[in-house]
């Protein structure tokens, strides 16, 4: 990836802390910045070692890079930077020629048409050329698009495109792929892009901790106090008899499963290669280990866990083998994991991690996350930042909300319920191996027959092939096997709403706030 | 709701040099930014639309894009019509210089108007595939900042990419 100028990060690196090992780096980010609008990085507080702590505090303050941030030398400097330097010609716009007036993301959709021998050859026409063709997610989409998961990561995109394509070609190996050292060229959105790739989550992001946990509860506990409210909860001991928990790591897996190809992203992958890439791998966007089929594909995984007591009744068992995705392995490295978007037709989930750890940050259905923009009918949601930018520049206004999302660091052993239409984010702290399941019991399943009513049905229902018709066949194998449970439910909650009805009628009426007297001296 | 009238309704879009143009409210929907600000102001239908950032040459060859290629999905979607469609699109990139092409990108962009923009994108691609190098810098007026011995080096590390490929072949 691109780093930020060496002027600014080996100074930077050189320097040595107090008592902090991490490398700062002295950008001030303004808050509310997205990856359109400007960054001003002080360049000159480099000369000002006094004031930096206190500098730091204000404003974004300043950003743990990775220990193993790549220093390559491409030299790639935030747009603010190019107003401390007036005598500054931009070389990313001398080099673009008549396409400068283009933005980045534009120029990028352009090199995403062309093939890998055009950029190869492109990279030589100017510096700037050589800086955008080098945007590995240029590289990563011509490696998928052509090897699918039959790739062999070669610690860059671009490495392991030459040395898949050309491989009597000798491309210089690793990370350490030093490229050309480019000055001047200022760019928020190249910067932005190597930034987000090389940062580490920030201790304060970690810090809040306020969900519920709670150890050993009965059913009706859970149900009556979490379920029905449809409240999240961290659940311990819950996975004590899991063959999993002790057994599941790296080695084993791999001796395990083999050649079996699980869905990593677009593509199918052997495990042993994905862990080949996500060791090597340093980009904002991870590749990420989701399959839906695990248990089907190696049944020795499916048995190494058992469905948590609390969630065993599951009305799309009904379906049988029609029911849509359900259950599904989540493998993947530290800085992988989902931004935020709510559970497909309605289901609550768990998620039990059986190795590493997880953070997670969750808004109820009412309360869209900072960011995000669903669209009206609820069939795309919007979150065009990847998951750090969203800590970086969005979670900080979560702090003076009235509505704080519940936040929890989910560690190995313990499962987290993700209560229907909860807006959720989740990010993998280490390496880590979970378990995920959706499920609908009685307390949702109202809810679920009305999703799949909608109209639209047919974009917004998930993990089936047959959308439209997944209404009728749910509601008539509930008939089948539950008969009357649906109107049973429909009737209770027809109660509940009259009930509701009548009590806020009462409320208002004994409300002594509410046209009452108000005497005032 | 506006009443609904016998005759199509028509929408006012004005270029940055204050140029109006008066279309059909098919062809309006057609821009992506304009669809959006209907969706959102219902009722503002009888003011002229301000495009700031779109010159009049540009507006109207979009318009001229989107009647025609709403006349081409009017018609059906076979294979024939299809055809003549990219036919219409390949025309109308070869009469657009370098200049009008980029500043098309840019109102396309600006309109949010992907199918164009993606056509748009793929004819800027197109320019510069299979040519030199020499060719792309002399195309876009880009001026070759590499010294020699960076410019040996970076070819060197891109050789495999020049495999079969005549350096100067026009």
């Amino acid at each position: 990836m691109l780093s930020c100028s060496r002027s600014l990060l080996s100074q930077t690196l050189k320097r040595k802390r107090k008592a902090k090992t991490k490398n700062k780096t002295k950008f001030k980010i303004n808050k509310n910045v997205s990856r359109k609008q400007k960054f001003i990085a002080k360049n000159q507080q480099i000369e000002e070692e006094e004031e930096e702590e206190e500098e730091e505090e204000e404003g974004g303050g300043g950003f743990n890079l990775k220990s193993s941030a790549q220093s390559n030398s491409h030299g790639v400097q935030p747009l603010g930077n190019l107003y401390f330097n007036p005598c500054s010609i931009n070389s990313r716009n001398t080099g673009l020629g008549n396409l400068q007036i283009l933005s980045d993301e534009l120029v990028l959709e352009i090199l995403g048409l062309l093939e890998g021998t055009r950029l190869g050859v492109l990279a030589t026409v100017s510096k700037s050329f050589y800086v955008f063709t080098s945007h590995e997610p240029l590289w990563r989409n011509l490696v998928l698009d052509n090897l699918k998961g039959r790739f062999l990561y070669n610690g860059l995109w671009k490495v392991t495109y030459i040395s898949s394509f050309y491989p009597s070609f000798d491309v210089p190996r690793g990370t350490s792929f030093s490229g050309l050292r480019v000055r001047d060229f200022y760019s928020d959105y190249l910067f932005q892009s190597w930034l987000c790739a090389n940062l580490e989550m920030k201790p304060e992001w970690l810090e809040r901790d306020n969900i519920f946990r709670k150890s050993g509860i009965s059913i009706d506990d859970f149900v009556m106090n979490f379920e029905e409210p449809n409240k999240p909860v961290l659940l311990e001991g819950c996975m004590d008899n899991w063959d999993a928990l002790g057994k599941w790591d790296r080695d084993y897996l791999v001796n395990l499963c083999g050649a079996v190809q699980f869905s990593v992203g677009p593509v199918k992958m052997r495990l042993e290669d994905y862990f080949s890439y996500s060791d090597q791998v340093k980009e904002e966007r991870l590749l990420y280990l989701f399959d839906p089929k695990f248990a089907e594909k190696v049944p020795t995984l499916g048995w190494g866990y058992e469905v948590p007591v609390y969630f065993r009744e599951d009305l799309f068992n009904v379906l049988g083998n029609e029911r849509p995705d359900y259950r599904w392995i989540i493998i993947g490295p530290a800085g992988s994991g989902s931004s935020f978007h709510i559970d497909p037709n309605s289901t609550s989930a768990w998620n039990a991690v059986i190795r590493g750890s997880k953070k997670w940050v969750l808004f109820p259905p009412d309360v869209v996350p900072p960011g995000v923009h669903p669209s009206p009918d609820g069939a795309e949601v919007a979150c065009p930042v990847s998951i750090v930018e969203w800590f970086m520049n969005f979670y900080g206004a979560t702090k003076n909300w009235k509505k704080k999302p519940i936040e929890c660091i989910c560690k190995a052993g313990e499962v987290i319920f993700v209560p229907n239409g909860w807006w959720h984010l989740v990010i993998n702290l280490e390496e880590s191996f979970a378990i995920t399941q959706n499920y609908v019991s009685r307390r949702n399943l109202l809810n679920v027959l009305d999703f799949l009513k909608k109209p639209n049905a047919s974009e917004l229902v998930s993990g089936t092939r047959d959308r439209i018709n997944l209404y009728e066949k749910f509601k008539n194998a509930i008939e089948a096997s539950f008969p009357g449970t649906i109107d049973e439910l429909t009737l209770k909650a027809e109660e509940k709403k009259a009930q509701q009805k009548k009590m806020s009628f009462w409320d208002s009426v004994t409300d002594s706030k509410v046209g009452a007297f108000k005497f005032s001296f | 709701m506006s009443a609904a009238t016998a005759k199509t309704k028509k929408i006012v879009l004005r270029a940055d040099d204050n140029h109006e143009f008066e279309v059909d409210e098919a062809i309006a929907m057609e821009f992506g930014t304009v669809r959006t600000f209907f969706e959102d102001n219902p009722d503002a239908t009888e003011e002229p639309i301000p495009l700031l950032n779109v010159s009049s040459k540009c507006l109207s060859t979009i318009i001229e894009y989107c009647k025609s290629h709403l006349a081409f999905r009017a018609r059906d979607s076979s294979s024939s019509v299809e055809d003549e469609a990219k036919a219409y699109d390949v025309e109308l990139v070869k009469a657009l210089d370098n200049e009008s092409l980029k500043e098309m990108i840019l109102a396309a962009n600006y309109l949010n108007m992907k199918d164009l923009l993606d056509m748009l994108n793929q004819a800027v691609a197109d320019r510069i595939k299979n040519k030199s190098v020499e060719y792309v810098r002399r195309f876009f007026g880009i001026e070759n900042d590499y010294s020699p011995e960076e410019e040996a080096e970076v070819r060197a590390q891109n050789e495999w990419a020049f495999e079969g490929v005549d350096p100067d072949d026009d």
